[in-house]
C-alpha cells in the first residue's frame, strides 16, 4: 500500500468542506466525487467520505470507502491504470494551478508555529470486558503568549503557579472530550465544573527550566440529545468527564517556548453524543489523553478539530 | 523538591488505572498508538486538497485523496 502511494500525490481533507464550500478546490472535488462511489446520494447522508483517485484536471480515475486494505490496493491499481492511458493534455489542467484557491477559510492559517502545538492522543483505559481498539489523535494549539501562560512570571527553582483558568479551560472544553471512537463536540463552558492545573519549577538549569503539572478537570451534561448515529431518537441523557491530570515539560529560557511537554488526563467518562460511537457505551468508563509536542510536518499542521471555539482570529 | 498543592492529588474518580506518578507511565504507554497503527502515517500526506492538486500538476502524477468528516489526519 505504501509503495503504490507513492505513484501519487497524496492528501487528506474535511469532506464536508469540500462538499460546501464555494471556490475551485470545492467544485474540483465535487466534480470528482459526484463520479464516485456515492455519487447523488442523499440518504441516510449525502456524505461523500472515502478515498478518491484523480487527475490534477479532475479526471476521475477511482474511488472507495473502506477499511479494507486489499479493497484499498486494489482501487489505487485500478487508478493508476486509468492514469497511464491517458495523455498529458487530457489529465492536467491547461493553467497551473495558484497556491492559494482562494472560497475557503483555512484554520491553518493561524498555526501558532512560535506557540505551542500538541498532538492529543485519546484511547479507553483498560477494563473488564472485551475491548475496542479505538483511539482518536486532535491537535491542541496555543500562541506564544498563551503557551507562556503555562509558567509563572518568574522562572525560578521552587515557583508554584496556577495556570490561568482559560488556558487550562481550552484543554477542559475542546480537548477533554469523548472523542476516542468518532467525532463529538465540545463541552459548553457552563458545562466545565472544575477546570485546574498547578504548574512547578523543579529544576532550572543549563538554560532550561523543568515543570511538573498537576491538576484536575471535571465536566458534566445532562439533556436530550441524540447517542446512536442515525436513529432519530432523542432521550434524556447526561454525559461527563471526571479525570485528573499529570504532566511535565522542559522550557527553554532563550528560545521561550518549550521543547519538551507531556499530558495526561485520566479518568472515569460516562455518556455518548450522535456520532461517538458510544450507543451500547453509556455507563462509567475509564479513559484517557495523553498530549505531546507535535513535530512540523504538514500533516502535523493540522487545526485542531474545535478550534472554531478557540474564538482566533 | 516542594509538593504540589494536595487537593490537586486527591482522587475524584473511582476508577482501575487512576492517575498518579507510578500509573503514569503505565498509561502513557497505553494511550499511545503501536507502530502497527501508525503506519498510515509512513505516506507523506499534504494536509489539503488543494496543495496536492498544485503538486500533482507539477510533477505529472495522480492525486489520492482521503476524504472525511473531520479531517483525516486528526479528529476521525
Amino acid at each position: 500500500m505504501q509503495e503504490l502511494a507513492k505513484e501519487f500525490v497524496a492528501c487528506a481533507d474535511e469532506v464536508n468542506h469540500l462538499q460546501t464550500v464555494k471556490g475551485p478546490e470545492a467544485d474540483l472535488f465535487r466534480k470528482v466525487a459526484e463520479q464516485g462511489h456515492y455519487a447523488g446520494r442523499v440518504k441516510p447522508t449525502s456524505t461523500r467520505q472515502g478515498i478518491y483517485a484523480c487527475a490534477p484536471n479532475g479526471v476521475f480515475l477511482a474511488s472507495i470507502n473502506t477499511t479494507n486494505a486489499a479493497a484499498m490496493a486494489g482501487m489505487m491499481e485500478k487508478a493508476l491504470a486509468k492514469w497511464k492511458e491517458l495523455k498529458p493534455e487530457d489529465r492536467l489542467m491547461k493553467e497551473a494551478p495558484g497556491a492559494d484557491p482562494g472560497g475557503r477559510t483555512r484554520w491553518e492559517r493561524l498555526f501558532p508555529a512560535d506557540g505551542l502545538v500538541l498532538k492529543d492522543w485519546s484511547r479507553d483505559l483498560p477494563r473488564e470486558g472485551p475491548a475496542r481498539a479505538a483511539w482518536n489523535l486532535d491537535f491542541a494549539w496555543f500562541r506564544k503568549e498563551e503557551a507562556r501562560r503555562f509558567l509563572p512570571d518568574t522562572i525560578e527553582e521552587g515557583a508554584l503557579h496556577e495556570v490561568p483558568r482559560e488556558i487550562v479551560l481550552r484543554l477542559a472544553r475542546f480537548h477533554f472530550v469523548d472523542n476516542v471512537r468518532g467525532q463529538t463536540y465540545p463541552w459548553q463552558e457552563a458545562e466545565i465544573a472544575t477546570a485546574e492545573l498547578a504548574a512547578i519549577v523543579d529544576e532550572v538549569n543549563g538554560g532550561r527550566a523543568r515543570i511538573r503539572f498537576a491538576g484536575k478537570t471535571k465536566a458534566t451534561a445532562v439533556g436530550k440529545w441524540r447517542v446512536n448515529g442515525f436513529d432519530p431518537t432523542t432521550v434524556d441523557q447526561k454525559r461527563g468527564f471526571d479525570a485528573k491530570i499529570l504532566g511535565s515539560a522542559t522550557w527553554d529560557l532563550a528560545k521561550e517556548r518549550f521543547v519538551e511537554f507531556e499530558l495526561i488526563a485520566a479518568g472515569t467518562r460516562w455518556g455518548g453524543t450522535q456520532y461517538n460511537g458510544r450507543p451500547d457505551d453509556l455507563g462509567e468508563a475509564p479513559m484517557a489523553h495523553l498530549l505531546r509536542l507535535a513535530g512540523d510536518t504538514p500533516a502535523e499542521r493540522v487545526a485542531p478539530a474545535s478550534i472554531w471555539g478557540y474564538g482566533w482570529k | 523538591m516542594r509538593r504540589l498543592p494536595l487537593f490537586l492529588l486527591a482522587t475524584s474518580a473511582a476508577f482501575a488505572q487512576e492517575l498518579t506518578d507510578s500509573s503514569y507511565a503505565a498509561i502513557r504507554d497505553h494511550v499511545l498508538p503501536s507502530a502497527d497503527e501508525l503506519r498510515w502515517t509512513a505516506v507523506d500526506w499534504r494536509a489539503s486538497f488543494w496543495d496536492a492538486v498544485v503538486e500533482a500538476q507539477k510533477a505529472d502524477k495522480p492525486i489520492l485523496l482521503w476524504a472525511m468528516n473531520g479531517h483525516p489526519l486528526a479528529c476521525t
